[in-house]
């Protein structure tokens, strides 16, 4: 779970809840579910003091906390890949020199939002192409500090299930993980991270699976060559009934939900559906069904006892999830 | 007179981006015995005009347009000294407090606007980042504001906007102030809710709206 306050009274009722949950202080020291997240690095090249403040508090006690950093070339940094790298690069070696001071051997990811804006009228561009390569760049450079890389990688200046939307995220992410990026903050988020759509939650799953799988590659070895196969079957026969193409069937291949397979006569019979109207029909199965997740009803209880006031929220289901 | 071929070179250099081309043609133009009004009104403002113009079409990019205005602004500050050495006042189209409202630290489309509106003849009173909601009030009285423009970048913060303008109510000073908004988490439909004057999704667009509501 991340997250992500305003302020130092927030974040002290966040792992408070968090202790609740976990069932005390000693059980969430041992395993803390919450990550939390800040951007301290206001670029170019200076901090804020409230996130700094709440990366220390974190940072002392040992809690889980992570930084991105946010250079925007054109604006907050020169107009160049090269020129935005070398000042987000500064601000993330400010920040984790920063937290090794507070506590040595404290674990940092090299997380980042790169972008170059876009300059007709100074536009924030998270989905343009050039952040997927400057994210590949940091990737490289977290390697070379051994250090894991991420960040928000697949937003999407988009405002809807559309070509843009999946071409934005699409290519971004495959551009950070082929160099070595495994934290995607991605999931669901439109408009340069101004709205959140379940749908695009859904497709965004699906892209992450093929991400995953450009991660796994090849997995070149001597047996997956295959050659026992490529010699027993021979010229003119099949592969489908084989054993071997039954042990792997299930695993080569990513066997995705949403991404149409059927022939173009079939999806005309079912009424043209786009990748919109698929992911929306998916995210509502996912949401209609009973929720393991969701705690018990003591716990609940504790909770509600513990802050004063609570309310149930105002988080109200699209007219689109109703029906 | 040779008056015409030194309001050409003043809009031209304006329309060239070029500061000290700009501040070269004004000197020259005084020194011509030029009134300064008239400078500002039949060479740099014709030249604002077609650099706004260029801009909309996008036959040219933000940094130009910023450099355009704060060539300008480089102009006014040997010129608006003189109008007032002569008598005249500055005529501001207006007062105006702008900030970025509580919580949120976001200040590059503020920044921008500023110097829009400086270069539209607005005098701008900046509160900068992080405004609590009574700062906004409080300098808008002390300064007899006629406008108070708000940004807010963050979801989690644009409901400082709202708390301006219900403070102002509660104070019942709602109507002495046009309250406009602004910034990525706000919409047309979050200004009529919360009551402000008027929205805006550009700071190119702000300046257009703040020069209906004054005019």
């Amino acid at each position: 779970m991340r997250s992500n306050t305003p302020n130092m009274d927030d974040l002290r009722q966040v792992v408070e809840l968090g202790e609740l949950i976990a069932g005390g202080k000693g059980a969430y020291a041992e395993r803390p579910i919450i990550n939390h997240h800040y951007c301290p690095m206001v670029s170019p090249l200076t901090m804020d003091v409230d996130s700094t403040e709440a990366v220390m508090w974190l940072t002392e006690r040992g809690l889980p906390v992570y930084t991105t950093v946010v250079p925007n070339a054109g604006l907050t940094a020169p107009m160049t890949m090269m020129g935005c790298l070398v000042v987000g690069n500064a601000e993330f070696l400010a920040i984790t020199a920063f937290q090794q001071m507070v506590r040595e051997h404290t674990p940092v990811i090299y997380a980042s939002l790169p972008t170059v804006a876009d300059m007709r009228t100074g536009a924030y561009a998270p989905g343009a192409i050039e952040t997927g390569i400057l994210l590949a760049a940091q990737a490289q450079l977290a390697r070379f500090y051994d250090v894991p890389a991420g960040g928000y990688i697949g937003l999407t200046n988009a405002h809807s299930n559309d070509a843009q939307s999946g071409f934005e995220t699409g290519m971004n992410t495959v551009l950070g993980v082929s160099a070595g990026a495994t934290l995607l903050n991605m999931g669901g988020l439109f408009s340069s991270l101004m709205a959140f759509d379940f749908a695009k939650a859904v497709v965004d799953n699906e892209i992450a699976l093929m991400d995953k799988r450009v991660y796994r590659g090849l997995e070149f070895s001597e047996e997956n060559l295959a050659l026992d196969q490529i010699a027993a079957i021979g010229p003119g026969g099949s592969y489908m009934g084989s054993k071997h193409t039954k042990q792997r069937m299930k695993t080569t291949a990513v066997l995705p939900r949403l991404a149409a397979r059927d022939m173009r006569a079939q999806w005309e019979g079912a009424g043209r559906p786009d990748i919109h109207a698929r992911a929306l029909a998916e995210a509502r199965r996912i949401l209609s069904q009973p929720n393991p997740a969701v705690w018990n009803a003591g716990l609940d209880a504790t909770i509600r006892d513990h802050f004063a006031g609570l309310v149930a929220g105002d988080a109200t289901p699209l007219e689109a999830l109703e029906e | 007179m040779g008056d015409e071929g030194i309001f050409e070179q003043l809009k031209q250099s304006i329309v060239d981006q070029d500061e000290d081309a700009v501040l070269e043609a004004v000197n020259k133009a005084l020194a011509d015995g030029v009134d300064p009004k008239t400078i500002i009104d039949k060479g740099l403002l014709p030249g604002l005009n077609v650099i706004g113009e260029q801009f909309e079409n996008e036959d040219i990019f933000l940094p130009e347009l910023m450099q355009a205005a704060l060539a300008f602004q480089a102009a006014m500050a040997i010129l608006e000294p003189k109008i007032k050495e002569a008598g005249g006042d500055g005529q501001k189209k207006g007062t105006i407090v702008l900030g970025t409202v509580k919580g949120d630290l976001h200040s590059i489309g503020k920044n921008i606007l500023k110097l829009l509106f400086e270069t539209s003849g607005f005098e701008v009173w900046d509160l900068g980042i992080d405004v609590d909601l009574f700062k906004f009030i409080d300098k808008a009285k002390e300064v007899d504001a006629d406008i108070i423009a708000m940004s807010a970048l963050l979801t989690t913060t644009l409901v400082g906007q709202r708390d301006v303008i219900e403070a102002l109510k509660d104070q019942g000073t709602r109507d002495q102030f046009k309250v406009i908004i602004g910034g990525g988490a706000t919409t047309a439909e979050w200004a009529e809710t919360i009551g402000a004057d008027g929205w805006a999704g550009s700071a190119y667009e702000a300046v257009n709206l703040a020069n209906r509501l004054v005019s």
